[in-house]
Formats: structure tokens, C-alpha cells, sequence
């Protein structure tokens, strides 16, 4: 039998599930026997973590790579770990570089050749360290909001991935579905519980819509109650579940915390008419 | 070395001296099988990767007699040979689960890992960091410092001022990150064990 050669692009393909069964038998083999090729492989899927770390996969290759690395609550916990390890990395660079470039300027400054007489020293000594101070604080605060920003950045564009027509195409296999009524035809019942569960990478909420009218797109806004985190996911679309008209949102379970959330679904208004919106409520526990 | 607990101890010394005759060969072997295997069984998205490869090595274990006599070339590809068909096996038993309204089950659940807060993460992160040597710790931060475009001109420099080869510098980075990982997992477990306690 000809083999081919196990680049790292064909590693690539081979940890997305991109290659046929005849092939991921010869590359696991020559991954158990073979030195090099199990070294490649290494680096290919460092690369496709950092990857998807830098949100830089196409939305199918993140979904495949949610499968394969997020696939359990021990994969999940992995991923957080490596997420943080390059956040860390990243906030220590920000951090270094304006107090090593201000220290050497002021290193500099001090050993070049002046008056013998430098009692000024003192206060202007005095000020750069306030000056210094109130920098780092701005910066450690500055830091905190970026990581929570790109946090939120990943998450948004997740859910982007998750809920783009071509993922919605796909019934992953290990998926949990849960059909969600709105808020005024669910009366005084307490919100549907979605309980998270390692064994399911996604969970798609059904959002069931009761609305005659149909609109051509709609969008979610999703939001845990009493935060202020607020996720908006455009360009939905209606689809037949049975005979009721429905809203499908997937939704990444390692980004929910226990808690309720609202979603408000909007349709796209016709002109001269009002948006067409409904709510809906869940709560998230373990 | 962990030794797993049904497996009975001659079972294991005899799967050790067919791996080779040399022990500490052996254990390095077999300690790299639980990890290829593991991964293995991982990229097939089957549920539990530990446990299916305790499967494997309980396998190969009771056909170890007639193995000895007969079986001939690199005994890690017999090891292979047993975890794909554990994999088909998997595969169908999961095809077998019927959908209920489009959920398929796991066959063999795993065990589920909490989920940390974020400041005992951090926590040990800081621990782990301060495990490993000022180098090792200099370095893999500068590595990690950058993203998209330049990371990869940060890289080039760093293995042009380290005098290695861009790959040399990968796979040492790999390394230390691999050990920062497993540091980091057994610090949260620790912790979670000590406020189970607590």
C-alpha cells in the first residue's frame, strides 16, 4: 500500500476528521510507531488549538474542533487551561512593555551628563513614580476589560458559528434538543431547566413561534438575568418542527453558567410595521 | 508508575518484559502507549479515552500467552490493532442508541470534571508558572506573548536568538507546555479535592 507522507497539513485534516477511515487508520498507526509523524501531529494540533483560541478557523473547522476538543467536561476543562496560559502571556507582554521602555528612558536620562546639582531630582522623581502608579493601575484595569472583552468576542463568535446556515445544516450527533414556548404562552409555568451535561457539546433550543406572520430573518438577543452580558445572534430563520413554526439557537454549553437567562427573539420588521417579538426564559443548572 | 487496579501485577510485568526486555524501556514504552491511545481513542470523540485504553491494555493482557509464540514486529501496532476495533465497536454500539428527539447518548459516560472557578485557574496557573525553571518560564511566556501575524515574526526571532531552528523551538515549547498543562490539571484537582474537604 502507497502512503503518503504525514505533513502537518494532512495532520491537519486528519485531527478535523477531514480524512477517510482507510487514512485515519494509517496515520493512527504510524502515530503509535513512528517518532516523526507522531511529533507533526503534535505540532499540527498545537497550531489548530492556537487557532481556534485566536478565533482564526472557518466556522466548520471550529465546529469540527468543538467536537473533537470540547467534546467533554475533562476536554473542556483542558481547553480553558490552554486559553489561559496564552491570556496570561499575552497580559504579562502588555504589562512589560511601557514599564521596561519608561524605566530605560529614565535610566537613560538619569546617566547622561548634567549639572552636578540635581535637587529637583526628588520631586520629579517623586511625580514619575505617581505618574507610574496611576499608569499601571489604568493598565491592569484596562487589561481585566480587554480580557473580558475577548472573552465576550469568542463567545459571540461562537455562537455566530454555531447558529450559521451551514451549521444549522448539520445534526451533530451528540446533541441536546429542547423545544423552549414563549413566555406569554407558557403563562405561569416556571422557565424550561437546561441541565448541563458533559456528554453534550451543544444544546438547541427550539424556540417555538407563535406568530402568524412570518418575517424573512430574525434575531436573538440572549442574556443571563442580573448581568450585563448580553449575546446578539442575527440572520435566523423559521423552520417546520411538525406543524409549528420554530427558531433553532445553538447554544455552547462550556459558555453557560448556572443561572436564568432571557432570550428576546425578534423578527425583521416589515416596512411600516412594528417588529414582530416574543420572549422566552431558561434556567441553566448542573 | 501507575499501575491500573484490576489489572493483576503478573499480567502487567509479563505485557512489560514483551514491550522489552530492558524494564525502564518498558516502562517508557508503556507510559507512551497510555498516552498515544488516549489520544487516539480522544480524536475518535469516544467518551471515555482513559478508560477504553485500560480496555486496550486489559486485551492485549489476556492474549499475552499466545502472543509471546506467535506474534511477530512492533508490539505498539498490535496495541493499534485492538484499539481500532475497540473504536468500531464504539461506533456501532452508539449508531445502536435510538435517537430520542435527536439525542444519542454516550456509551460509556465519562466522569465529569466541575468546572473550576476562574481564580482558582489563575491560581494555580501562577503555581505551575513558578514551578518551572526562570528559563523555561521566560521563554514559554515570550512565546505565548504574541498573536496572528506577529507571533510569527516574534517566533522567527526568538529561535534566530536561541540558535535553533523555528521547529527545535515548537517542539521544545510543546514540551514545557504539556508539563504547565498537566502541573496546572492536578493543581485544580488538588484544589477541588482540599475544598471537598474543607
Amino acid at each position: 500500500m502507497n502512503q503518503k507522507p504525514v505533513t502537518e497539513v494532512l495532520a491537519r485534516r486528519f485531527l478535523l476528521g477531514q480524512v477517510d477511515d482507510s487514512e485515519r487508520q494509517q496515520i493512527e498507526s504510524l502515530f503509535i510507531s513512528d517518532p516523526e509523524v507522531k511529533r507533526t501531529i503534535l505540532l499540527a494540533e498545537e497550531d489548530l488549538l492556537e487557532d481556534y483560541l485566536e478565533g482564526a478557523l472557518s466556522n466548520s473547522d471550529a465546529g469540527e474542533f468543538r467536537l473533537r476538543y470540547a467534546n467533554t467536561s475533562h476536554q473542556r476543562r483542558k481547553l480553558r487551561i490552554a486559553a489561559s496560559i496564552n491570556q496570561y502571556a499575552l497580559a504579562e507582554s502588555l504589562r512589560e512593555q511601557p514599564k521596561l521602555s519608561g524605566i530605560q528612558r529614565l535610566r537613560g536620562w538619569v546617566s547622561s551628563p548634567a549639572p552636578r546639582n540635581r535637587w529637583y531630582l526628588i520631586p520629579v522623581t517623586l511625580a514619575v513614580s505617581i505618574i507610574v502608579l496611576v499608569a499601571a493601575v489604568w493598565l491592569v484595569q484596562w487589561h481585566h476589560r480587554r480580557t473580558q472583552d475577548n472573552l465576550s468576542l469568542v463567545v459571540e463568535k461562537e455562537l455566530k458559528d454555531l447558529n450559521s446556515s451551514s451549521s444549522l445544516g448539520e445534526t451533530p450527533s451528540q446533541m441536546r434538543s429542547i423545544a423552549l414556548p414563549p413566555v406569554t404562552l407558557r403563562s405561569v409555568q416556571p422557565p424550561a431547566e437546561v441541565k448541563l451535561e458533559a456528554i453534550y457539546p451543544i444544546i438547541e433550543l427550539r424556540l417555538l413561534w407563535p406568530q402568524k406572520e412570518d418575517s424573512l430573518s430574525y434575531q436573538v438577543m440572549l442574556q443571563r438575568v442580573g448581568t450585563s452580558d448580553r449575546f446578539t445572534i442575527t440572520d435566523l430563520h423559521l423552520a417546520k418542527d411538525h406543524d409549528r413554526s420554530i427558531v433553532r439557537l445553538r447554544l455552547p454549553p462550556q459558555h453557560l453558567v448556572p443561572g436564568l437567562y432571557q432570550i428576546t427573539l425578534t423578527g425583521a420588521a416589515t416596512e411600516g410595521a412594528t417588529a414582530p417579538t416574543e420572549e422566552y426564559t431558561f434556567t441553566v443548572t448542573r | 508508575m501507575p499501575q491500573k487496579p484490576d489489572t493483576p501485577r503478573e499480567s502487567l510485568d509479563d505485557l512489560l518484559t514483551w514491550l522489552d526486555p530492558n524494564r525502564e524501556v518498558a516502562i517508557s514504552i508503556y507510559m507512551d502507549l497510555r498516552f498515544v491511545l488516549s489520544r487516539i481513542f480522544s480524536w475518535n470523540r469516544c467518551a471515555d479515552p482513559q478508560g477504553m485504553s485500560d480496555e486496550t491494555f486489559d486485551r492485549v493482557a489476556s492474549k499475552l500467552p499466545k502472543l509471546k509464540e506467535t506474534f511477530e514486529g512492533d508490539p505498539k501496532l498490535f496495541f493499534y490493532g485492538v484499539a481500532n476495533n475497540l473504536i468500531k465497536e464504539y461506533r456501532k454500539k452508539v449508531k445502536s442508541f435510538s435517537p430520542v428527539e435527536f439525542i444519542e447518548r454516550s456509551v460509556h459516560p465519562p466522569q465529569e470534571v466541575e468546572e473550576e472557578r476562574p481564580d482558582l485557574r489563575e491560581e494555580c496557573l501562577s503555581i505551575c508558572l513558578g514551578k518551572l525553571t526562570a528559563e523555561k518560564r521566560q521563554l514559554i511566556l515570550s512565546y505565548y506573548s504574541k498573536e496572528k501575524q506577529a507571533k510569527i515574526v516574534h517566533r522567527a526571532k526568538m529561535a534566530r536568538e536561541l540558535g535553533v531552528s523555528p521547529e527545535a523551538l515548537r517542539v521544545r515549547m510543546l514540551r514545557i507546555r504539556a508539563a504547565l498543562e498537566e502541573c496546572i490539571e492536578h493543581c485544580l484537582d488538588e484544589m477541588e479535592v482540599k475544598g471537598e474537604t474543607d
